[in-house]
């Protein structure tokens, strides 16, 4: 679905912020890609949004498919009330389509908020809208960008659980972009370490699918997942 | 909310009793300073020829006002479009805007002033009134949010629904911030140009100011100043209240945060 195939990437004659990058993410997949600040994640990420061209290399994604990004910040139109954010990828597009507004609503726990503006939420109830804006294309790409780095804790892993039962529902192949080893290991099928612009390594945490939120917080696999990236990425700064 | 309206209003009325009392007391003559129930006096009996004196700086204000604007609208767009444009006329802009008004109002007076007075102390308030709308409304216009300038490329907005959607919204705040110091320096400016403009065909508020004060007639230059911040605070209060009309869905929840 998403086809990164050896990106280059900088600016001017600076050094590259991304070299020699390749990745694939199947439908349906989630990766995560975690790694310190300035590795070039969020690059990556704009990379494969088209928001940047890549200097050498291709990016391709599954012809036709919609993608969804979901920014570090919330972005939302603070003139503009909550249904009608939600709506505004659409309504560019010159659709509208008020059924899928809502069901986007209530499918990211927010289904009473619409009529409220912006500075009424809450920073996890404006991430929710954030996220419902994203799926209302119906994408089958969706970008994450740090989403929940501003966010408290406890709110951080309900959100957490929302993305991975959209991820069930609506069954979209997504790239995460994370500094959270923890929100990684619990998120992603996948999860690739970066360091300087480059890949270091892959963690394939391979938590049950089936254990509840709890208990998947707590898995052996989860602090073992953990404990592998961290050695991608000591080894990278040593 | 109450002590907010009634705390003015009683440090208003204290002073204008405090002011009472001083002149009767000290006996100062009123050619010094009168007292406020004789410059009431004079503001009740004297409506009619400051209304019509009020209306014309009202006009020549307003008239400067929205020149200020649709100018300062059209460049700052401009300046939005390119950097070059912006670069050129930028620096007259600043040049216009440092140049103290009195010291120019001669000159356009001699330019267009002889045969319409009118519109010399127009384009004189809108010299006055021009730059910080211009100034507000570039930065205005440049101050998108970037995450929601990508969100809209993401989409691939059109250059319409982009400028209609996101950049308009976004400096609408910043034109109000303009326009209410636009609109104090527009009637500043209105009121240099009739002072430097002397007498003549202009009958407006500062003339009856000068005319006042040649007479020696103290309470009517009370009576000018009043009418002159009347229609201050009115302006800018009007500025005000468009702005909470308009850009009310930003306001409005802010107080109800959780």
């Amino acid at each position: 679905m998403i086809n990164v195939d050896n990106v280059r990437f900088g600016y001017g004659n600076e050094a590259p912020v991304l070299d020699g990058v390749s990745l694939n993410v199947a439908a349906g997949e989630m990766v995560a890609l975690v790694g310190p600040s300035g590795c070039g994640k969020s690059t990556l990420l704009r990379l494969v949004a088209g928001l940047e061209k890549p200097s050498a290399g291709s990016v391709t994604r599954g012809a036709g498919s919609e993608t969804g990004f979901v920014f570090q910040s919330p972005a939302l139109l603070p003139w503009e009330k909550v249904r009608a954010n939600v709506a505004l990828p659409l309504e560019l597009a010159g659709k509208s389509n008020d059924a899928a507004v809502q069901a986007c609503l209530d499918a990211a726990g927010i289904g009473e908020l619409g009529g409220r503006y912006p500075a009424s939420l809450s920073g996890g109830q404006a991430m929710r809208v954030s996220i419902a804006r994203a799926l209302v294309t119906a994408p089958e790409i969706l970008l994450f960008d740090e989403p929940f780095a501003a966010l408290d804790e406890i709110i951080r892993f309900h959100l957490n659980d929302l993305i991975r039962n959209l991820k069930v529902s609506r069954k979209f192949a997504s790239l995460f972009v994370t500094h959270s080893l923890y929100e990684a290991a619990y998120l992603a099928d996948r999860i690739l370490v970066m360091g300087k612009g480059r890949l270091l390594g892959q963690v394939v945490p391979g938590i049950d699918p089936a254990l509840p939120s709890k208990e998947r917080r707590a898995a052996p696999e989860l602090a073992a997942a953990v404990s592998a990236m961290q050695g991608w990425l000591e080894e990278a700064v040593a | 909310m109450k002590t907010r309206i009634l705390a003015p209003v009683l440090s208003l009325l204290l002073a204008i009793i405090a002011w009472e009392a001083g002149v009767a007391l000290t006996g100062v003559s009123k050619f010094i300073l009168p007292a406020p129930s004789a410059i009431g006096a004079e503001l009740v009996g004297s409506i009619p020829e400051f209304a019509s004196s009020a209306a014309f700086t009202l006009k020549i204000t307003l008239l400067a006002l929205a020149a200020a604007l649709l100018t300062g609208l059209v460049l700052a767009f401009l300046f939005s479009l390119s950097g070059t444009i912006e670069a050129a006329l930028s620096p007259i802009a600043v040049i216009l805007q440092v140049t103290p008004i009195v010291a120019v109002a001669p000159l356009i007076l001699i330019w267009v002033g002889i045969d319409n007075v009118e519109r010399a102390l127009v384009i004189i308030a809108w010299l006055a009134a021009f730059f910080p709308i211009l100034a507000t409304l570039t930065s205005g216009l440049k101050a998108v949010d970037p995450a929601l300038a990508d969100l809209f490329r993401l989409y691939k907005a059109t250059p319409w629904q982009r400028f209609s959607r996101l950049v308009v919204p976004t400096a609408l705040p910043y034109l109000f911030a303009g326009l209410r110091v636009g609109s104090g320096l527009a009637l500043i400016g209105a009121v240099v140009a009739e002072f430097v403009a002397g007498s003549g065909e202009a009958a407006g508020l500062a003339w009856r100011i000068l005319e006042a004060g040649n007479r020696l007639q103290v309470e009517r230059l009370f009576v000018g100043l009043f009418w002159l911040i009347a229609l201050g605070v009115g302006l800018y209060y009007s500025v005000g209240l468009a702005e909470r009309f308009l850009l009310k869905p930003q306001r409005v929840d802010k107080g109800a945060l959780h």
